[in-house]
């Protein structure tokens, strides 16, 4: 069994007091963006974690946690929805650190929480693809200084891999690149790729690692100038070093396309971006608690 | 299906997306609503913009749905013998007749059926290579 220092690696929970602990309130060393449908920061409390709008329609919501702060709560999400479709606009950046909410204000392109029945992993609200988009992000509105430089950094995401045909999903921060995809199998890449300063960055350990309709927890990180990926905790590959100083909007992870432009249909929970890999061992035992891993 | 509109600068993809989603939800009616507009739009490596439209994708016409933008885009390329005569009025009376329909789901519509033909007839299935890539955050090389 693999021991971990003693941060919280469940869900977030009351407190005695009154007050609430967030799952990352231990890691936040280097946390410059953070999303998820539970609490992570204790400090984001008070705040709504996702917004959601009627597919189709327009009216939009911001959701609130459920009163145990470990997932979205279903009264409000179902007062919105109802038994409509749903997407999501927003999901709000836990750090406080300034406004690096990710957004979609495209309808088309926004991700799906709920077509028919809810998009969850592990129970907990999850979205996925778009409803009608070979394109599907959430990105900032503006470009974000997180600092990377030639540093060390971190960016892990709960997923399901919804299947093998299709492209996992795609994030961004910034107009013109801070992209993280889930994983990538297939045309035109048959292994997980980092795409930092115009170099795409393959990582040769894999070619079908990921099974369809499982969760996992998928870590990419540079340390001490070394590029890696980590499938739920475990090593899964290392690429030549790469130093490139990232400045802004130039760290993109990539996957596979589907026709002519990225993005798909993987679920995903929780997405989680650093600029230190000292917590990345209890981080990625935090997401595996809440990934049901 | 998707399909790729090639519109004739970026503003005017952008403002056909903006105009569609605005049958969805005006612009004076909106208290804070993010989302606005209906299509992604793209600019390739052509430099030439693509309005990315879904043949499923569906809306909801707003009960105050105002048809003047649309008119405003439109009217111009019917007179100038682009779209049959007719397009812009046909297009108004079903704004205006579906808007007074008292629920939601008889209001729903898919926004690609009531793109013009003309301008269905324009648009791609796929990109042409030349489009590619659009960015850095589209399409990564082959």
């Amino acid at each position: 069994m693999l021991l971990f220092p003693p941060y919280r690696f469940g869900n977030p929970a009351a407190m005695v007091g009154g007050g609430v602990s967030g799952a990352f309130d231990a890691l936040s060393t280097g946390i410059f963006a953070a999303i998820s449908s539970r609490l992570l920061f204790s400090a984001f409390a008070a705040s709504k974690p996702i917004r959601m709008r009627v597919q189709p329609g327009s009216t939009e919501a911001d959701i609130p946690f459920a009163s145990d702060y470990s997932d979205v709560d279903s009264t409000a999400r179902t007062a919105l929805l109802g038994s409509s479709d749903g997407c999501i606009v927003t999901a709000y950046d836990q750090t406080g650190l300034g406004s690096r909410d990710y957004t979609q204000g495209t309808a088309a392109n926004q991700p799906s929480v709920k077509t028919t029945s809810l998009y969850t992993i592990n129970g907990k609200q999850a979205f996925k693809g778009s409803v009608g988009s070979t394109s599907v992000q959430l990105a900032t509105a503006g470009s974000v200084a997180h600092g990377i430089g030639t540093g060390d950094f971190l960016v892990s995401t709960i997923i399901n891999r919804a299947a093998d045909s299709v492209a996992p999903p795609l994030w961004a921060i910034g107009s013109t690149g801070f992209q993280v995809i889930g994983y990538a199998r297939g045309f035109p890449f048959s292994s997980p790729a980092i795409y930092i300063g115009g170099t795409y960055n393959h990582f040769p350990a894999s070619n079908a690692p990921l099974t369809v309709g499982a969760n996992y927890v998928l870590t990419f990180t540079r340390e001490s100038g070394t590029l890696k990926c980590y499938i739920n905790g475990t090593l899964h590959g290392t690429t030549y070093a790469n130093s490139t100083n990232i400045t802004s909007d130039r760290l993109v992870l990539l996957g596979e396309r589907t026709g002519s432009t990225w993005g798909g249909p993987d679920t995903v929970l929780e997405h989680v971006m650093a600029t230190s890999v000292t917590n990345r061992a209890a981080i990625i035992a935090s997401q595996m608690t809440y990934a049901g891993l | 299906m998707n399909y790729f509109y090639p519109a004739t600068s970026q503003p005017a993809g952008k403002a056909v997306s903006e105009i569609m989603w605005q049958l969805c939800l005006p612009a004076s009616e909106r208290q804070g609503e993010v989302t606005n507009r209906a299509f992604g739009v793209i600019v390739g490596a052509n430099n030439q913009t693509y309005v990315c439209m879904s043949d499923t994708f569906q809306g909801v016409l707003h009960p105050d749905a105002d048809s003047a933008q649309m008119v405003a885009m439109l009217q111009p390329l019917e007179n100038a013998g682009h779209l049959p005569a007719g397009t812009v009025a046909d297009l108004v009376a079903w704004i205006n007749a579906t808007r007074a329909l008292p629920t939601p789901a008889e209001r729903t519509f898919t926004l690609w059926d009531k793109f013009p033909d003309y301008f269905k007839g324009l648009s791609l299935t796929e990109l042409p290579s030349e489009a590619s890539p659009a960015s850095p955050l589209l399409a990564p090389p082959r």
